[in-house]
């Protein structure tokens, strides 16, 4: 049941509630992130793991290009990042400038345990800086767990090869896996630390057979 | 004026036109007067043969060619020329009009030009402005052998028309309803039309508006319209005129049409005011080079806005005009159209008007009273000649406008007939309290009272105001004098019991307490708030009331300073453009760079905050594998 007051003026108008102005807004921060390198090495897994939590052993080609939104919310901030994922067959290429244009980080991903997928990098990263020069690059290293299981010598040159490349290409150097959930969160947050030019107090790891977590050098 | 044109003959009237139509009027027309009018008569298929409406109509496939003479007259003309083309179609049971408005621009050179582009044949660029179709079906009665034979031919002329679609405005159809097709409606004989038309009305017509928003042109109400034996007229001898066009209320219909292109014109409520600097546009708009284009355009302005209404005039009524030279029944119509709306713009109309209808004319004014009124800048118009004259044209109006009349205000015979929603009276300084309780007497229905710089307003005349006229929206009482005769006393009033929505008191002595009446018993309602010079306004109102005014889009604070919270009108800004309405908020260059300071605070408030809390994330454990716990 509801009663009505009577109105004090001859339309009605009156007696509404004020809306508060002053409640606060709640923030946003916004990156895009895109991934590119060469086909079965873990970007969607690796995507699927950071968004979902979830990891799959099966493989499932990825066609063209593949979009994940991530937001994180901390007070009243949130903090989102759509992620992009090119397919690493040579035929979506063409694509790229969907992943890589206003992207804020670029991860150039290749397998621990195929090094040629290492040294399709060059290519990948000449032809991604030629769409967008800003982008903070990573180099990141996937499958850690098998690469762990590798021959001590097979790892020793890897690691040596990544760490070269990292630094022609003053990107930051993560070896993670999506499997074992190694230095996957820490990628993104990087990248924020990075974006917004924040401190980090992670350890870094540079020994070999370590998960390598290279990221203050090109700051 | 009033005298209809004097012709023994219809024919002769007609003939006459035909000839306009062949162009040698029309040059004689064009080098007298700046810009000559025609009306295009196309004749139905039942008339002569030499009125062919192929040979008007604007189709690149029209199987005739047009005559040669035709050619010659229109292209020896130079001007461009307004023009009213109207076909009748008879097809079965319908029967079909169109008007269709527009303009030709003759270029110097136009002969040999009857080609096969788009344009209209012989002129080389016609401009179809508007375009009305009428469809009227209780008219197809035309059953001979001869409209039947060719009732094919004027539907392909019709679609033909149709398919010009050049002009940016598409076509209006106006459909008479089904059930008007009632058997009993539709005519088995040749018997008078009178008789067969008893009280028919046009009403619940559809209109399929397919123009685009924001024209200029208003939606045509055919409700108004009604047909009654009564006034068919028996002037059914006119060669090749068709009947339709011989029904009085269907040509009422049609050059109502026309007339809705003469828009009187009136202010336009701004939706942003001039920079008053280059440094405070600056302020505005964020950016040089907007700043800078928003700043010369304001003093280009200064200087042409004596070229631009000039043009505007000229313009005006052109249309209407044209009618009335078609023939009687159309002059006739035309006049009462002409006189419903009465627009004085110079000194020169108004004394004619006052003259021909003043104390030495007994007449009624016209067998229809006018619905508007406006009277702009005439400062030579006096009180004995509006007093004259409010006795013959007062009674029926809806908008009455004295625009900058200082000796001038209304009188009660302008004001009578309950049907005056929109009394605009700006900088007519005779107005005073007196003037604005009659107002409140005789028209308690008014919505949209326009008081500015009438100077001797007080709240007293407020006071009256709000009692009688609760139904006001619009009230307007800014000015730069005697601001201390409109107070909280008089706003308190008209919060508490009218249903205003915007409300112009600039340079008025309100003080904060009028700004809570407001936002209390108005509140969500208020739309716009113009509180220039308003120098009493403090803290304790603006910055307080804004949650209450939700809907506010424009409010107009400048010379307000003592305003200076800027932070709750940013909020409020903010949070009309989240929801897609954002509000226009304007104030003089100092609260400009106040509000710019406060938002800057803002952000930079913001940025510490997304900084503090993305920092908060970066330390904050996470899932990952602790590698150095895997080691150990
Ligand atoms: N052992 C191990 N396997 C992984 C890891 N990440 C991904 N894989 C496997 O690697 C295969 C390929 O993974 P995807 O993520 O589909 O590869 P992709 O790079 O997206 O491939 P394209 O879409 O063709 O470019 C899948 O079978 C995954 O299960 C990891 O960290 N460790
Ligand atoms: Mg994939």
């Amino acid at each position: 049941m509801s009663t009505s007051q009577p109105s004090h003026g001859s339309t009605g108008a009156s007696g509404s509630e004020p809306i508060d102005l002053a409640v606060p807004q709640k923030n946003s921060v916004s990156l895009k992130v895109g991934m590119i390198g060469d086909a079965q090495i873990g970007k969607t897994s690796l995507m699927v793991r950071y968004v979902e939590g979830s990891f799959d052993e099966d493989y499932i080609q990825t066609l063209g290009v593949n979009f994940m939104e991530k937001s994180v919310n901390i007070r009243n901030t949130e903090i989102k990042f759509s992620i992009w994922d090119l397919g690493g067959q040579r035929e979506f290429v063409n694509m790229l400038p969907l992943v890589s244009n206003d992207a804020v980080a670029i991860l150039f991903m290749f397998d621990l345990t195929r090094k040629s997928t290492l040294n399709s990098i060059k290519e990948w990263y000449r032809q991604a800086r030629g769409f967008n020069k800003t982008a903070i690059p990573f180099l990141v290293g996937t499958k850690f767990d098998a690469f762990a299981e590798m021959p001590d010598a097979d790892q020793e040159e890897i690691s040596r090869q990544a760490k070269k490349f990292a630094k022609a290409m003053k990107a930051s150097l993560v070896f993670c896996s999506t499997k074992e959930m190694i230095n996957v969160q820490k990628i993104f947050k990087i990248v924020l630390s990075k974006a917004f030019q924040l401190k980090l107090n992670m350890n870094e790891y540079t020994e070999t057979g370590e998960p390598l977590l290279i990221y203050q050098q090109w700051s | 004026m009033k005298q209809y044109i004097r012709s023994a003959d219809e024919e002769v009237q007609w003939s006459r036109f035909e000839q306009s139509l062949n162009g040698q009027r029309l040059v004689s027309g064009s080098s007298t007067t700046s810009t000559v009018s025609t009306a295009t008569y196309l004749s139905d298929l039942d008339s002569s043969p030499d009125s062919d409406p192929s040979a008007f109509s604007s189709t690149p496939t029209s199987p005739s060619s047009p005559s040669p003479n035709r050619d010659k007259g229109q292209s020896s003309s130079q001007n461009s020329q307004e023009f009213l083309r109207l076909s009748v179609h008879n097809a079965r049971r319908n029967t079909s009009l169109e008007v269709v408005t527009g303009q030709v621009d003759e270029p110097g050179s136009g002969s040999g030009s009857s080609s096969t582009s788009s344009t209209s044949s012989g002129s080389p660029s016609s401009r179809i402005r508007r375009r009305l179709s009428l469809r009227v079906p209780f008219l197809g009665f035309n059953r001979d052998a001869k409209s039947a034979s060719q009732s094919e031919v004027p539907k392909q002329n019709h679609t033909q028309l149709n398919s010009n679609n050049g002009s940016p405005t598409s076509p209006t159809r106006i459909q008479v309803p089904k059930r008007l097709l009632e058997p009993s409606l539709l005519p088995l004989d040749e018997s008078p039309i009178s008789s067969r038309l008893t009280s028919l009305s046009l009403v619940d017509v559809e209109l399929d508006e397919t123009r685009t928003t924001g024209s200029p042109y208003k939606r045509i109400n055919l409700s108004e319209y009604s047909l009654s034996s009564s006034s068919i007229s028996s002037q059914a001898s006119i060669p090749s005129c068709h009947r339709a066009l011989l029904i009085p209320e269907i040509l009422e219909i049609i050059i109502r049409y026309v007339d809705e292109s003469n828009v009187i014109p009136h202010e336009i409520a701004q939706r942003r005011r001039k920079p008053l600097s280059l440094k405070h546009a600056m302020l505005i708009y964020g950016n040089a080079e907007s700043a800078r284009a928003a700043w010369s355009k304001v003093q280009r302005e200064e200087t042409t806005k004596q070229v631009r209404l000039g043009q505007l005039d000229e313009s005006f009524f052109n249309g209407l005009y044209s009618c009335l030279l078609v023939s009687r029944l159309w002059h006739a119509i035309s006049m009462e159209i002409l006189h419903e709306k009465l627009h004085f713009k110079n000194e020169t109309s108004w004394q004619k008007f006052v003259t021909s209808n003043g104390i030495a004319n007994e007449n009624k004014f016209s067998s229809r009273l006018p619905s508007v009124l406006v009277l702009h800048k005439i400062a030579e118009a006096k009180q004995i000649e509006v007093d004259l004259i409010g006795k013959k044209v007062g009674g029926k109006l809806k908008w009455l406008e004295f625009y900058t009349c200082p000796l001038i205000v209304p009188t009660r015979e302008l004001l009578e007939g309950n049907s005056l929603t929109k009394i605009v009276l700006p900088g007519c300084s005779r107005v005073n309290d007196g003037v604005v309780a009659l107002i409140a007497k005789m028209c308690p229905q008014v919505e949209h009272l326009d008081l500015r710089a009438c100077d001797y307003v007080s709240d007293r005349g407020l006071k009256v105001l709000a009692k009688r006229c609760p139904g006001i929206k619009l009230l307007n009482v800014g000015r730069t004098q005697r601001g201390e005769l409109i107070t909280y006393r008089g706003i308190k009033h008209i919060a508490r019991r009218t249903c205003v929505d915007t409300l112009g008191l600039a340079g008025c002595h309100i003080n904060d307490r009028a700004i809570w009446e407001l936002a209390i018993h108005r509140g969500p309602a208020i739309q716009r708030l113009s509180l220039n010079n308003c120098q009493f306004l403090t803290n304790n109102s603006i910055p307080r009331i804004l949650g209450y005014t939700r809907n506010l889009c424009v409010l107009e604070l400048r010379g307000c300073f003592q305003i200076s919270d800027m932070r709750p009108i940013i909020q409020f800004k903010r949070y009309r453009e989240m929801r897609g309405h954002p509000a226009l908020i304007e104030g003089c260059e100092l609260f400009e760079l106040r509000m710019r300071e406060a938002q800057w605070q803002m952000e930079v408030e913001t940025s510490r905050q997304v900084i503090r809390d993305c920092l908060e994330w970066l330390y904050s454990e996470d899932s990952d594998v602790n590698y150095e716990k895997l080691r150990d």
